[in-house]
């Protein structure tokens, strides 16, 4: 049951049995729903699901910034460097944001306040932390802008964000997460809301930082091209739970789970003369009324009578490789192909760059 | 007054019809920002409240030296006394220019104090959140409900000795910023739904930094509205009630029309001058609050019609 195959020290972060529950009108949605990781110093893991699965309120809980009506449920636990973010006092927890443990938010279009310079908002992260006077956190501030390939920072720093371009606000957003150096940083799909050619320079500079500072990086994507060329370590999340975790390379060659199968046969190929995308059939069902068993079963091709009523543990497949799927244990049903009443996975398309018009309402494209 | 037509219907005008079509004198309309016509309100209040401070040097008559000459007494308004004077031949323009003097600094006393504890009241109970949050509000809904007007009759018409100024701009201010903390609440709560707020706090900025560093520029325009429509509503008030004999101890503009007003057929100065005073006032700071949240609400701008 070897859960990392580099636990040598302790992790840097460790969570253990998350749960983090929203009391709503329609009842309670357990966004996360016993979710429990590592990540050692110095690594970068791969956080990857589609959109409703839990990724991005792991990644607010980890702050404790869950917007209410979320709720971080007793029982859970976020080890990080000695503390229980759980449960820490809010003073120190405060102390840590920014300063040990920074997030990169998705959105550098809104994730700035718009009447505030962005050098006085990367600044302010030094001026917060730190006994900097005002001018040396601005001269740390531009310092580090430069640091993140912003061209002539002196003048940019005096620059509101609505004067800055996409990919430029997000290495504003990439200085105000690094410039203290933190040990962990959690970024939730930093490159999602920029240009593909903007997107490759933002992974560079994320890598370069990394390389040089050796933090720690929780990249939280929908994205298994981001993964692959960034991370070695991937978790699979699907409802709230983790299904799948392994080294990134595991993962590509061998997905165990059928929720990572079809994901990675979701990625089109290059050369692939299929005139059709794959996709998995179905959407994520609503967190106040996950399915019974297996939660992903409506929407598996595998699908057998034991997964309707025994919900599968994380089984270990191989060292650090782990899945939540009973074929584990019955690796015959996989042989034994497609069960009856489910389609063909591949009957869902849309054209690689097609207009969303195009997307079947049902289908699940990556 | 020649200049007044051009401006007073554009800065008068209703929100929803912004534009501002002003008669040229070479006989074609043109169209006016209304973003270039905020400075003349501004100017007015700004000269009025001039007036006001240097009322003292400025005024031509000293108040103190009443005489009881009966050639000087109740005269209509002439070169020498440009609005007449009283019963005890005190010269009703600086009378007015006194009146207004108190008036203003009532009116800005006491939104000042309305706006502090409304906005830090309203401002917390957001950022609190949660149960504390609903108790907060539902206070100030209880409050707003009990009549303002009837209460601060009641309690300076029940007081023995007549309520100094600063003591009614405490009373004014108090009974007066539940609105405003329903506003701020609001505005605050909106906010705090922003990304950024987030992000801000995800690097660690505490929560009073996340107020007044991040949140109160934001406020700002809000708060500016606020206090200058603020002023010309409280003034009204104050006046109404001096009107009916229960204001402050001080000669403000309503308490000299309200003197005035008795002998009205005899001597209509008195009662004119202060009554023309008020309204000019109130007007000042309508137009203004007006014409700034017309400055700060830029996305008005495309939808003026252009004839």
């Amino acid at each position: 049951m070897t859960a990392s195959n580099a636990a040598t020290s302790d992790p840097l972060l460790s969570v253990n049995a998350l749960r983090v529950y929203f009391a709503t009108p329609e009842g309670v949605a357990r966004a996360v729903d016993g979710v429990s990781f590592t990540v050692n110093a110095g690594e970068t893991v791969g956080l990857v699901g589609e959109s409703g699965c839990g990724k991005s309120v792991t990644a607010l809980s980890l702050l404790r910034l869950v917007p209410p009506p979320g709720r971080i449920e007793p029982g859970s636990s976020i080890r990080f460097a000695g503390n229980d973010l759980a449960t820490l006092p809010t003073e120190q927890l405060r102390q840590l944001r920014g300063n040990r443990l920074a997030m990169i938010f998705q959105e550098p279009m809104t994730a700035l306040n718009p009447v505030l310079t962005v050098g006085d908002q990367v600044a302010e992260v030094v001026r917060v932390h730190t006994n900097a006077s005002r001018a040396e956190a601005w001269d740390r501030a531009v310092e580090m802008l430069a640091q993140t390939g912003i061209a002539d920072p002196a003048a940019r720093a005096r620059q509101y964000p609505h004067e800055l371009s996409g990919g430029m606000r997000q290495r504003v957003m990439i200085a105000m997460a690094l410039i203290l150096e933190p040990q962990l940083v959690i970024a939730d799909e930093p490159t999602t809301a920029l240009d593909v050619t903007i997107q490759a320079q933002i992974l560079e500079l994320l890598r370069e930082m990394r390389d040089r500072t050796g933090l720690a990086l929780l990249l939280i994507t929908h994205d298994l091209g981001v993964v692959a060329e960034m991370a070695s370590r991937v978790i699979v999340m699907y409802a709230g739970e983790i299904v799948e975790e392994a080294p990134v390379n595991a993962l590509f060659d061998n997905p165990s789970h059928p929720y990572s199968e079809g994901l990675l046969a979701a990625i089109p190929r290059l050369g692939d003369l299929a005139d059709r995308l794959r996709t998995i059939r179905g959407t994520v069902p609503s967190p106040t009324a996950w399915p019974s068993g297996c939660r992903f079963r409506d929407r598996c091709q595998y699908a057998f009578e034991r997964c309707a009523t025994e919900a599968p543990q994380l089984l270990p497949v191989a060292p650090g490789h782990r899945a939540r799927c009973h074929l584990i244990q019955e690796p015959h049903r996989r042989l034994a192909g497609v069960n009856a009443h489910a389609a063909p996975a591949a009957h869902a398309a849309h054209a690689a760059h097609a207009a969303h018009a195009n997307v079947p309402p049902t289908g699940v494209a990556l | 007054m020649s200049r007044a037509s051009g401006w007073t219907r554009g800065s008068a005008a209703d929100a929803s019809s912004l534009a501002v079509t002003v008669a040229g004198t070479d006989g074609n309309v043109r169209v006016t920002s209304e973003r270039t016509n905020w400075h003349r309100p501004v100017a007015l209040l700004l000269l009025f409240m001039g007036l006001v401070l240097i009322a003292p040097s400025f005024a031509p008559y000293d108040l103190a030296q009443q005489t009881t000459v009966s050639a000087t007494k109740n005269q209509a308004p002439s070169l020498l006394h440009p609005m007449g004077t009283d019963a005890t031949d005190r010269d009703v323009f600086t009378l007015v220019l006194r009146g207004a003097q108190i008036s203003l600094s009532i009116g800005l006393g006491s939104v000042s104090i309305a706006l502090l504890i409304g906005a830090a009241y309203g401002a917390l109970a957001a950022m609190l959140g949660g149960w504390r949050e609903t108790l907060l509000m539902r206070i100030t809904d209880v409050s707003l409900a009990v009549p303002r007007f009837l209460i601060l009759l009641a309690v300076t018409s029940i007081s023995v000795k007549a309520f100094t100024s600063l003591q009614l701009m405490l009373l004014i201010g108090c009974t007066g910023w539940f609105g405003m903390a329903r506003l701020m609440r609001g505005e605050v709560s909106a906010l705090l739904q922003r990304d950024w707020v987030l992000a801000a706090q995800a690097t660690g900025v505490h929560r009073l930094r996340l107020a007044v560093h991040h949140l109160f520029p934001h406020l700002v325009p809000m708060l500016l509205v606020f206090t200058t429509i603020g002023i010309g509503h409280t003034i009204v008030l104050e006046a109404a009630l001096a009107f009916l004999g229960a204001g402050g101890s001080g000669a403000s503009l309503g308490f000299l029309l309200h003197s005035g007003s008795s002998i009205f057929a005899s001597t209509w100065w008195l009662a004119v001058f202060p009554g023309l005073a008020i309204v000019l006032l109130v007007f000042a700071c309508n137009a203004l609050g007006d014409a700034l949240r017309d400055v700060f609400s830029p996305e008005q701008v495309h939808s003026w019609p252009t004839t």
